[in-house]
Parts: C-alpha cells; structure tokens; sequence
C-alpha cells in the first residue's frame, strides 16, 4: 500500500512534475494549491508526508504547516519545505513552524526523491 | 538534465504565460501605484514560481535569469530597493525577455539562442546597480562532494548514530533514513541500542532513545554519507568513521602541501567540512571556557577522526610547514623581477639577432630563432591580463554619472577577454574615463530630447576592445547626438587652427577636436569639464605608443578607437644611422622615407609632394662630431597628424626593439624614450616621436624670437 | 512460578501516531511473570517510535520477571525490522545472540 504525500505548490507544473516523480517511485500523491486549498485537502485524511511551497497565494506555507500542526492527525507529519538559498530566514520560520526537510529551489525531481525517501518508505 | 514530460511541459509553458501576463500587468499597476504591497507580493512571487518550475525542466537560462529578477523582487518586498519607473521600465523588458524564451522552449528550443544570451546579460547588466546583492543564479544541481575527488571503490565506515529526543515527533524516522542509508551500499551490520531506554514508567512513547551502530560499505564518499542526515543533524550526534584507517593514512603521506590540519583531513576524505566546522565550533566553546586544546584533540575526543589518522595528519602538517611552497595555481611575481626576466629575453633576441646575420643557413641556427621568438612571446604573455576588469570599472561609473545627469544609459561591455599589459591596462583606464564620460556628457541626449529625435529614451555605449593586427583596439562608442563637423570646423577656423575655407575630410575635422584647448560644449558640466580636454587624452595615449581617432554620424553618435601596442617592452623600430650612432624610431611613426634632396640642404623645411615638410637635422639635434654624409636620408614621421622629416645619414631597415629604460640621470630627456641594444653591441637611442615634434615646434619658434640655434639648444636641455 | 500467558494484538498503525495510545495499552497487558503473546498479523505500518515501544515493551515484561514474545509479524513489520536486521521475533538477525 502506498504513502500517502501532499504536494503544495502554486505552480501547476511543479505539482505536476514532482506528482508524476513520485507517483513513479510508488508514493500516492494528493496536491494542493495554496495553503487554504492544502488545509482543504487534509481533510482528516491519513497523510505520510507534506512537501509545500514557502511562497503562495492565499495562505503562504509557512502559515499552512503551522496550522496543519495544530491538527492532531498531522501532528507528527514529517514536512519537506521548498527554500531558495536567499530565504534562510524564511527557513528558520518553516523550522520552527515544523517543517525539519527542505529542498531547495530549483531542484530537479531526482533531488526531491531523495530527500522523500530519506523520510518515509515507499 | 531536464524533466521529460511533453504534459508537463505544456502545463509549464502555460503557466509560465499566465504569470508571465500577471508580472507584466503587476509591473505596470506598480508604475501607477509604487507602494502597493499586494502587487509587489504577486510579482514577486511570479518570478519565484517561474524560477522554481523552471529549475524542473532543466531550463537553466531562465532559472538563472528569473533568479536575478526575484532576488531584486525580493529587496523591493524588503523595502531595501525602492519602486521608481527606471526599475519598471528595466523590469519590463526582463519581462519581455522572459516572453520570448518561454514561447522559443514551446516551439522546442531548450537551448538560448546567442542573441538571447547576449540580451539577458545586457538585462542582467542593468539590473545589476538596482540591486547591489544581486549575485550570480545559485547552482541548479546538488553535487554532494566535488572538493573530495576519490576513486570509486567501496570502503568500509563505522557509524554511530544517536538521534535527538524529538526526531520522531519532528516526523524523522530514523528507520527510513537507515533504509536510506542502505541505498548507498551495503549494511554489513547494524545493531540496535536500546540501553538508553529508560524504565517503562519514565518512558514517554514519542521521545526517541534509540542509537544504532552500523557498518556501511560504500563507494559514496563521506560527506555524502553523512548528507543522508542533514534533516536531523542539528540535535543529533552523527559519527561516521573509516574503518580501514591505513588507507586514509596513506593517502595523507602523499598528499600535496597543506597549511591546515583541516585542510589535510578534510581532502584525505576522512573528515566532512561539516564536521570540521563543528569541531571548530566545539574548539571555540572551549577557548571561550578558558582551556585552549588543539583542533586535532576535539576531533579524537568527538569521535569525528580516528587517532591514527589524526597523528598521520598532524605529521603531515609538520612537513608542509619544513617545506613550504604554497600554491599552486597561481603564483604572485614581484614585478620587477618580471622585468628583469623579459629583459634578459630581449638581450637573447638582440644577441640572437646578431648571429643571425653572420649564419642564415644553419638550420640548427633557425630552430634557436623559432624557440627564442616563442620564450619571448611566452615572457610577455606574462605580463598580459585580460582587459575586462578595467572596462567593467565603468558599470558603476555610467550608472552614477547617468544619476547625476539624469540619463538613461545602457552599457554594453565586448571584448573583455582580450589582453594587454599590465602596464598598459592600468594607465589606460583614466582616458577611458573621461571619454566614458564625455560620451555620457556630451555625446547621449537626455531622454526628452532622444524621444524628440525619435530615438530609444534610453542610450547606448558601448566598450569594445579587440586584437587587431598586434595591437589592441579599445572603442567606445555612443549613440548620441554625435559631432557637429559644422561647428567644429568654425571654432577650428575661429582659434586659427584652420584657415578659413579649408577643405577638409571628415577625419581631418573630427580630429581638431583632440586639439589643446578645443572644446564645443556649450555648457560645461560638473563632470567632464574640469578642464581636462580630448588633447589630454590624445596626449597620454600617445605616450603609450598608441593613437586615437573619431568616426561619427551626426546626429546618429560617435566611435572614439583607441590603438593601443600590445606591450610597452618591446617595439618594432626603424634602425637609423647618423654619424657614428644609431638611433631608432618606433617603426609605427614612420610614414615613409625618402632621399634627401640635395636642393633642400640649406633650409629647414622640404617639398614633399608639392607639401611643405619641415625636417630635423638630427646630426645637429644631438650635437654629433663629423660631417653630414654625402647622401642623406629623410624619414617621414607622423604623430597626431603632424608631420616631419628627420634627416639621417643611412636607413638600416626594420629592427625589432626591447626598451631598456633610461636610467634616472636621464629622466628629464625629452626626445628619447629609452635605449636598445644592437646586436653588435652598441647602444642605440630610441627617438619618442612626439615629444621631438612638438619640442622642435617650441624651438623653431623661440628661434624666430632670439635667432637662437636650435641645435645646440635641444642637445643643451638633455640633461 | 507462576506461568501465565497473555495475548494482544496489535492492528493498524504501531507508529509515532500511535504510540501514546499503544503503549499504555501494551503495559497494561504485563504483569509479574507474565509471558505475553504480541500478534503483530495486523500491522499495517511500523517505523522507529513503533520499534522502540516494542523493545521497551518486552524489557519491562522481563523486568517483572515474565518475556514478551512477537509472532506474525506482517509485511510491513517484517521490512522494518530487516533494515536493523531484527527477525521477526525482534532477535539480531544471523542468529548469534
């Protein structure tokens, strides 16, 4: 049985690209669009690991993984956050809001594979 | 190494359009509202979102470009750059740059085209004085560990790993990073360690108390071991160690010369840099603490290194600091001494020179000519540095001259590769200066009145240097308002220089504005009119060996080329002999030579194709002993469009030149740039064509004054 | 001595999600000299947190004086227990010890 992982991110192609890498690799995937629409798509729902976008529309994904771990469900949902190298202060927000994995902008899908591996099994 | 995934290429190319659309728009409600917060948000989240998708599909132009753009973005969001219509009519384009690259990727160019490439560094180049911190696009691809270049074959390392207390809270399974782990190679053991779970009563369930030790056998060199634990290093206590030390021992004897411990451990492998920055960190503590232990014991005592390999490392330091001859790549000369080096090259080529007249045939003797020529090729080469550095000084000084004028101006910089002497490069950078800013000054309109003339608002100049025929040639060209030949011809005819209803070419006029004291601008500004004119530029470049000439379109701008010799050490002279000594003349002064017509002997001026070519006697210049042959010789010498004849005894033809300086005894001659020596031995004077000019001009007319002989004044102010 | 055996078993999730719940419930089950019977058949899904309250399980049942003993291990039990190479009764793989 598949994980379970929700891909937040306001670009369509980068939901579409990191869906199809990890589909590939046998993760099932769930996406959202901004932070509103990822709290919508939680719903309660057993998910292994969220990867978000820091800079969204909406609700950005800072405020998005500080309210999903408010959830006891995702309380303990291991969160993968998209830096860039000019957002370090951004990093430590996304740190202390919950997320402990990052990978940074731009990355290649191989790049995001590795570091979902790193924390939850196939 | 791009995403293959024609869906999911559309969906970028797609969405790329749509923010591309919503950038555009944003920037140009921006225009209309600087301050307007949501707006600055949306853009810069446009460029974010371009970057990032971009990065997926390998598109590394536009990743590297739009990285730029939401950096700069970014600063506006801050408030540490502010919103002005110079940023958005700069971000526009970018915009449209954008535009043009993402429709080329749909029709299934990955690849920018040249002309893609070259407008984004223009772009980038003016994006640049907005943002200070604008750097160069972070790298695409994550390589692990680049500085540690090792042979892939397996080894084995030790782990022991401890994880902080809230790792699992924190999502981090430590069993999906162990699986990782395996992915690497091979586990050959791994226990668990369950001695720090405490009793059932005092336990809580969702802290982590587990360690593990493993044996990992890999071809992944350390620091790539030990990336599998990034996620959770900060409260985790990771120790990875080689478990066949000899190796790293070994490898550490034969290394090169190292300073650091660090450093040795470091590139033997053994060690992370990660690691060093925490046994560092660790060593700092400890000082702080009062007790100062050396850098090699915190890493034995953390577990980060093994004794064995620490001592080995330690010795190695040891030797280094015996035998030191640091670095490698680049070696800083004192200059002199790289002086001395060409000089003594010269000598070879001067005394080679002279076998060579005694011993055409020898083949053995040709082969020595060939080698000489490339050791003195190789010798100047030495001194050479790339132009660039110089000429991208002018960034800066374009973006705060076009402040102060409130102009528009984008610099376009070609060329920069290409070399030239040190010496050269560095006395050349204060004539650029001011025809940069004569160029910006008094050559580009102010916007207003280019939108008039239906021109760009916006100017160009540009630098431009390249090779030509053993020269280089520096440009700088505008596309201003150009000269106006009318009024440079009436101020010409008003301060006498021409006579009035003088026909002249285009060069001939253009060229009076290097003329002392010429200048056309109305008014003077606070940047080029300081009383420096174009003849100082003409001037010091003329010092240089080089020369300097305007092409312009009215109305259309104006190209300033400067000619500039390669180098300063040796020059391609013209041999002359006049009585007993020789003398030479830089061979690109002379315009020709020809015999001296024996009508002409009794005055100081000849005909010359039915022009009037005054001469020097350099017999009499000098003050030489003997007669004057019985047939001379003039040669024909221009500097900055005057010329003169330099009547001489006998041409013995072209003579490649190394300029030994004159002492300092001699600094205060003027008409002698230095000294060579000829093949036989004897010691020639090097003629400075400009000086003697203008020098004899001075002379001829205090002769006019005071009857004086002008001869034997010259020789008499030598020294 | 007094021989007793339990049985638990254990279904769904024996992850860090859970195991605030699982592990009172798991302690509850042990007594003095107690053996008690851990059916792990049911397991859907096992990582660290999991694997700890299962060690600290069976070294507080032989605290009392009774074991815990693990049969049936699933899947997905069995693949995390591999990656520390732990049979399915939770010994070192290998056999030795």
């Amino acid at each position: 049985m598949g994980k379970t992982i929700l891909v937040v991110d306001d670009s369509a192609s980068v939901r579409q690209v990191v869906s199809i890498a990890l589909k590939g690799a046998g993760y099932d995937v769930l996406q959202g669009s901004d932070g509103v629409d990822a709290l919508k798509q939680l719903d309660g729902r057993r998910i292994h690991l969220i990867i978000s976008d820091v800079n969204m529309p909406n609700m950005d994904g800072i405020t998005f993984v500080a309210e999903a771990k408010k959830l006891p469900a995702y309380k303990f949902t291991p969160i993968i956050m998209l830096t860039t190298e000019s957002q370090e202060d951004r990093k430590r927000q996304a740190q202390v809001a919950g997320a402990k994995a990052w990978v940074t902008k731009p990355f290649q899908p191989e790049q995001m594979l590795a570091a979902v591996s790193k924390l939850i099994a196939p | 190494m791009a995403f293959d995934d024609d869906e999911a290429l559309d969906t970028f190319i797609t969405e790329a359009r749509e923010l591309l659309e919503s950038l555009e728009g944003g920037l140009l409600q921006l225009e209309a509202d600087p301050d307007d917060v949501e707006t600055i948000n949306a853009i810069f989240r446009s460029a974010h979102t371009l970057k990032g998708s971009s990065g997926l599909f390998g598109l590394d132009h536009l990743v590297g470009f739009a990285h730029v753009m939401e950096t700069l973005l970014g600063h506006v969001r801050e408030g540490t750059v502010r919103v002005t219509p110079e940023l958005i009519s700069i971000l526009l384009p970018c915009a449209d740059h954008i535009h043009r690259y993402v429709e080329g990727v749909a029709e299934g160019r990955i690849e920018p085209s040249a002309a893609e490439v070259a407008e984004s560094e223009a772009l980038l180049a003016r994006l640049a004085p907005f943002d200070s911190v604008a750097e160069v696009p972070a790298e695409t691809a994550a390589a692990p560990s680049d500085e540690t270049p090792e042979a892939a074959v397996p080894r084995a390392w030790n782990l022991r790993l401890r994880f902080g207390p809230d790792c699992l809270r924190n999502g981090m399974d430590p069993l999906a990073l162990l699986r990782y782990l395996g992915s690497l190679g091979t586990i050959e053991r791994i226990t668990v360690d369950d001695s720090a779970l405490p009793g059932a009563s005092d336990m809580d369930p969702e802290t982590s108390y587990l360690a593990f030790e493993a044996e990992l056998s890999t071809e992944a060199p350390k620091s790539e071991i030990e990336s599998v634990f990034d996620f959770v290093r900060e409260d985790s206590d990771i120790r990875i160690v080689p478990r066949d030390q000899d190796e790293f021992i070994g490898r550490i004897a034969s290394m090169p010369d190292r300073d650091r411990l660090g450093d040795v451990l470091q590139e033997s492998g053994a060690v992370t840099p990660g690691e060093i920055d925490e046994a560092l960190r660790i060593q700092r503590e400890r000082t702080r603490a009062g007790g100062t232990v050396p850098i090699g014991q915190v890493l034995i005592e953390q577990g980060i290194a093994p004794p064995a390999v620490v001592e080995a490392a330690l010795r190695r330091q040891l030797r280094t600091a015996d035998s030191r001859s640091s670095d490698t790549q680049t070696i800083r000369i004192d200059a002199g001494r790289l002086d001395r080096l060409i000089d003594l090259v010269g000598e070879l080529v001067i005394a080679q020179a002279g076998v060579g007249v005694h011993d055409r045939l020898s083949e053995a003797q040709s082969q020595v000519t060939r080698l000489i020529d490339e050791v003195r090729h190789s010798a100047l080469a030495l001194r050479m540095v790339p132009i660039g550095l110089t000429l991208r000084r002018f960034e800066r000084v374009v973006r705060d001259v076009c402040v102060d004028l409130g102009k528009e101006v984008h610099l376009t910089i070609t060329g920069g590769d290409a070399e030239m002497d040190k010496a050269l490069v560095e006395r050349i950078s204060d004539p650029l200066t001011h025809l940069v800013r004569n160029s910006l000054d008094h050559g580009i309109e102010s916007p207003d009145d280019r939108r008039r003339m239906g021109k760009p608002a916006r100017g160009q100049l540009r630098l431009n240097a390249y090779h030509d025929a053993g020269s280089i040639v520096i440009e700088v060209s505008d596309d201003g308002r150009g000269l106006d030949r009318d009024r440079i011809l009436a101020k010409a005819v008003d301060r006498g220089l021409v006579p009035a209803g003088a026909m002249l070419t285009d060069h001939e006029v253009f060229d009076l504005v290097f003329e002392p004291g010429f200048s056309t601008a109305e008014t003077v500004s606070s940047l080029s009119g300081r009383g420096v004119g174009m003849d100082v530029v003409r001037r010091n470049v003329a010092a240089l060996r080089g020369n300097i000439e305007v092409d312009s379109v009215r109305g259309q701008g104006a190209t300033i080329r400067i000619r500039l010799p390669l180098t300063l050490a040796i020059i391609d002279g013209f041999l002359v002999e006049v009585g007993s000594s020789s003398f030479i003349v830089p061979l690109d002064r002379v315009t020709e030579c020809v015999e001296f017509p024996a009508d002409d002997r009794d005055h100081d001026h000849m005909n010359l194709r039915g022009e009037v070519l005054p001469f020097i006697r350099l017999h009499q210049l000098f003050g030489l002993d003997g007669e004057d042959a019985r047939r001379q010789s003039v040669v024909v010498v221009e500097q900055s469009g005057q010329r003169t004849g330099l009547v001489v005894d006998a041409l013995l033809g072209e003579f490649q030149t190394v300029i030994k300086p004159l002492g300092p005894l001699f600094s205060e001659l003027k008409c002698v740039s230095g000294s060579t020596i000829l093949g036989n031995g004897d010691v020639a004077l090097i003629l400075d064509v400009g000086p003697l000019i203008t020098e004899y001009a001075d002379l001829e007319r205090t002769r006019y004054a005071t009857s004086g002989y002008p001869g034997r004044r010259m020789a008499a102010t030598r020294c | 001595m007094n021989h007793d055996t339990r049985a638990v078993e254990l279904r769904d999730e024996l992850t860090i999600q859970t195991a605030a719940v699982e592990f009172p419930r798991l302690l509850a089950a042990l007594d003095k000299n107690a053996t008690v019977r851990v059916g792990l058949a049911g397991v859907t899904e096992m990582d660290t947190a999991g694997l700890q309250l299962l060690l600290a399980v069976r070294r507080e049942a032989r605290r009392l004086g009774g074991d815990a003993e693990f049969h049936d291990a699933s899947d997905a039990v069995r693949a995390a227990l591999a990656i520390v190479h732990l049979d399915d009764k939770l010994r070192p793989a290998g056999g030795a010890g």
